[in-house]
């Protein structure tokens, strides 16, 4: 199927380096904890992505990168990793997290944990660190960058004002939307855990990890059932998508500074482009910056859930926010944490490029929403 | 704007596709015959949030769309989900709840068809550069030199111009009944030959949106608390008592709590003043006149005419599959229509759809609601029940 992906955010396509390694790929029976050669193999292939990953994010030894089924099922972990053995203390969040985590806090609240939640506004700007935080704050669960709106969030600086504060918090980012877009490192952030997904950057779906610094945070499984990844993650490892994880890893850690480069220069591309093509749009511009990849913005007079259909007809990928499973719209929680109105939520579309598009691409793809915005609005 | 009807002009229509067997093929036909279509189904009720359908109910879409979504999927064309709960809520569970709490016979398929399906969802196809709505019903549009015209399927057994008469002159170019031509016996083999896994899929029986009882439905969703009241016969003489008038059609025979009479009995009335419910025999369900309202001429010369100004003879449909009646009708200066049968009779039931064919039966003039208002002693007029419980055509 031909198609232009400005969804990434949602799936990316799988990366050329993924792709030939799936292609290569023999076939053969593994389980990573069998102790022939069948078993090895499979073995090699998750400790090679480990270190992959573990490159990428310049992960210092104490790190450990745990493999999950995804980030829905990190971010849980990372719940149940720091209130586990806590009968109680203070969770602070920010109101713009992915439903898991926001799930996961109230999951958490309904076990004695008092939740703060940090608000957005309009300009992307987290309302500041509550002056009253201290030494029960038990965890903190920040995200690096929004995945609806591409604002990035100061989580170092947060980070270091909640250690100051409260030492023996246990410091947690989602950083699925960040990935591959600029440089991370986990522990330069001061993080002590963090949270990413596969197939967000070019890898299988069905794949993801948390980053544990395993100094700061003692070893549980979620799930009840064998030592795998040990003992932090019983079931039997999903091999492949752990090594398509791996492969994603290794061509963006060797491609970083061309990918930041080109999601710059896109970036300016397409605002340029809604500027010359759709003057009367609204860019949600962010006050701390945004990851270059993702662009909201409001084509007024458009409703959304529309837009992505006729843009679809067209062959472009777009969305009107985060995705959902049944595939009925619904109105984004994120626009309307951070004050804006139903409509202004309904009329928002999210621009999300891949890590590797080529300028041409992206300029079609601009041109194709311009014709959607241009029939849609013709037929009022 | 072009007419959909001929596939060559690159037309683009979008597909109600609600999960069943006709719209499956509908799709099916469309893209065999070179249509650029999309397939969408509407998403018109929370079936977790408000119950019903709780067994196939899975995310928050209905089993029903997974149905559709492989069905568009197998044939090859793109599907989605548009959300018109609001609308349906406020055009046809606002209207059906209030029509029972006002002791008349809902019709929501007709309003779903008039309100939703041919009108907001045509609205939004046409904003997508989708100029015509093709739908499963058992219809058919035709033209000649006057205009378009609306047929009665081929199948007499599935036929469901009833329900469309709200269609209009302008919006029947642009409307694509694929399985209208065929019976039901075809459409099923043909899904068949394709492998569509709708091919055997039963046919949705109830009101779409109601699980359970509608008197159980209305008093529910309404949010009012039933109040129960008398049932008289015709004389005023007490013969029973009920627990709320929502539980009853006019016209409804089963369920009265009325026993040790000769003949049978029919709901003849319900008073939503007085919450009286008037019953008695059939005979007296008897009437030679009614009123109809809301109406809209279809064919090409009562459209441009505003209706027949004299009395013209038509078959007059009053309820869904039932055989229509020879009858007159004429349009009256307010609007309304006045139809007077010619040598029998049939139940009249207030809310329900009256469609007026021409004298062949094939064809559909027009068609409205039929008024609800008190003749004689207070008595509303009714027929058997069943009403509103037809699957969602």
């Amino acid at each position: 199927m031909d198609y232009i992906n400005f969804d990434a955010n949602a799936g990316h396509t799988l990366l050329s380096s993924v792709r030939s390694f799936l292609a290569d790929f023999d076939g053969a029976a593994r389980n990573p904890s069998s102790v022939h050669r069948g078993g090895q193999a499979a073995r090699v292939l998750i400790e090679e992505a480990r270190d992959r990953v573990s490159t990428l994010l310049r992960l210092p030894p104490s790190y450990r990168v745990v493999f999950t089924s995804g980030a829905t099922e990190a971010n849980n972990l990372a719940f149940y990793l720091a209130t586990c053995g806590h009968a109680a203390g203070t969770i602070l969040t920010t109101a713009v997290e992915h439903p898991c985590v926001l799930a996961s806090a109230d999951h958490a609240a309904g076990h004695g944990f008092q939740i703060r939640s940090l608000t957005v506004q309009r300009n992307g700007t987290l309302t500041p660190l509550p002056q009253d935080i201290g030494s029960e704050l038990r965890f903190a669960s920040l995200m690096l960058a929004n995945n609806e709106t591409g604002h990035c969030f100061p989580v170092e600086a947060l980070a270091r004002a909640i250690r100051s504060k409260a030492p023996h918090c246990v410091l947690h980012s989602d950083v699925v939307a960040a990935l591959g877009k600029m440089a991370i490192a986990p522990a330069e952030l001061r993080l002590d855990m963090a949270t990413i997904s596969g197939h967000k950057v070019g890898a299988l779906t069905g794949v993801g990890a948390l980053i544990v610094d395993t100094t700061r945070v003692q070893c549980r499984s979620l799930l009840r059932g064998g030592p795998q990844e040990l003992r932090w993650r019983a079931g039997t490892e999903n091999v492949l998508g752990i090594a398509s994880l791996g492969v994603a890893a290794k061509e963006i850690h060797e491609r970083q500074d061309e990918i930041m480069k080109r999601l710059s220069r896109q970036r300016r591309m397409v605002l340029q482009m809604l500027e010359e093509l759709l003057p009367d749009t609204i860019v949600h511009h962010a006050a701390n910056g945004a990851i270059d990849s993702t662009i909201s913005v409001r084509v007024t007079g458009c409703p959304a859930d529309d837009l992505v259909v006729a843009a679809d007809t067209r062959g472009l990928h777009i969305s009107s926010g985060a995705a959902c499973a049944s595939g009925k719209p619904e109105s984004s929680h994120v626009l309307r944490g951070m004050g804006f109105d139903d409509t202004h939520a309904s009329e928002t579309i999210r621009i999300s490029l891949e890590l590797f598009m080529d300028d041409s691409v992206v300029e079609r793809g601009m041109e194709i929403l311009a014709e959607c915005v241009a029939t849609m609005r013709g037929a009022q | 704007m072009s007419p959909a009807q001929d596939a060559s002009n690159g037309a683009k229509v979008v597909v109600a596709m609600s999960g069943g067997v006709d719209s499956s093929v509908a799709a099916l036909l469309l893209h065999e015959q070179g249509y650029e279509i999309i397939g969408v189904s509407m998403q018109v009720w929370d079936y977790r949030q408000h119950g019903g359908c709780d067994s196939r109910a899975t995310c928050c879409a209905p089993s029903d769309f997974m149905d559709a979504r492989q069905v568009a999927a197998r044939v090859g064309v793109p599907y989605y989900v548009f959300d018109f709960e609001e609308l349906f809520r406020h055009e046809v569970i606002d209207r059906f709840v209030e029509s029972y709490h006002a002791g008349v016979t809902p019709n929501p398929c007709v309003d779903c068809n008039n309100r939703v399906k041919f009108l907001a969802l045509r609205e939004r196809a046409r904003r997508m550069g989708f100029y015509s709505v093709a739908t499963g019903h058992y219809a058919q549009i035709e033209r000649s030199e006057a205009g378009w015209h609306l047929k009665r399927g081929q199948d007499g057994e599935k036929d469901q111009s009833y329900f469309l008469y709200g269609l209009r002159q302008e919006e029947l170019p642009h409307t694509l009944f694929p399985v209208g031509g065929m019976t039901k016996a075809q459409v099923r083999e043909l899904a068949r030959e394709f492998g569509l896994k709708t091919a055997e899929k039963p046919e949705s029986q109830d009101v779409c949106f109601v699980s359970g009882s509608v008197g159980e439905f209305v008093t529910r969703i309404g949010g009012r608390k039933s109040q129960g009241g008398a049932i008289v016969n015709s004389q005023g003489e007490i013969l029973g008592s009920h627990e709320g008038i929502q539980n009853f059609t006019v016209g409804q025979r089963r369920g009265l709590g009325v026993s040790g009479t000769a003949e049978p009995l029919y709901v003849l009335a319900i008073d939503r003043t007085s919450n009286k419910v008037t019953v008695g025999v059939r005979s007296e369900l008897e009437r030679e006149s009614f009123s109809v309202q809301e109406l809209n001429w279809v064919s090409p010369a009562l459209a441009t005419a505003g209706g027949p100004q004299e009395p013209i003879e038509v078959v007059a449909q009053l309820r869904y599959r039932n055989p229509g009646v020879r009858a007159t009708v004429r349009t009256c200066a307010d609007g309304s229509a006045e139809v007077r049968f010619l040598n029998e009779w049939t139940p009249v039931t207030p809310g329900q759809a009256c469609v007026f064919y021409d004298k062949s039966n094939t064809e559909v003039l027009g068609g409205g609601r039929i008024l609800s208002h008190p003749v004689g002693s207070g008595l509303q007029w009714g027929h058997r029940q069943g009403l509103g419980r037809t699957a969602c055509s």
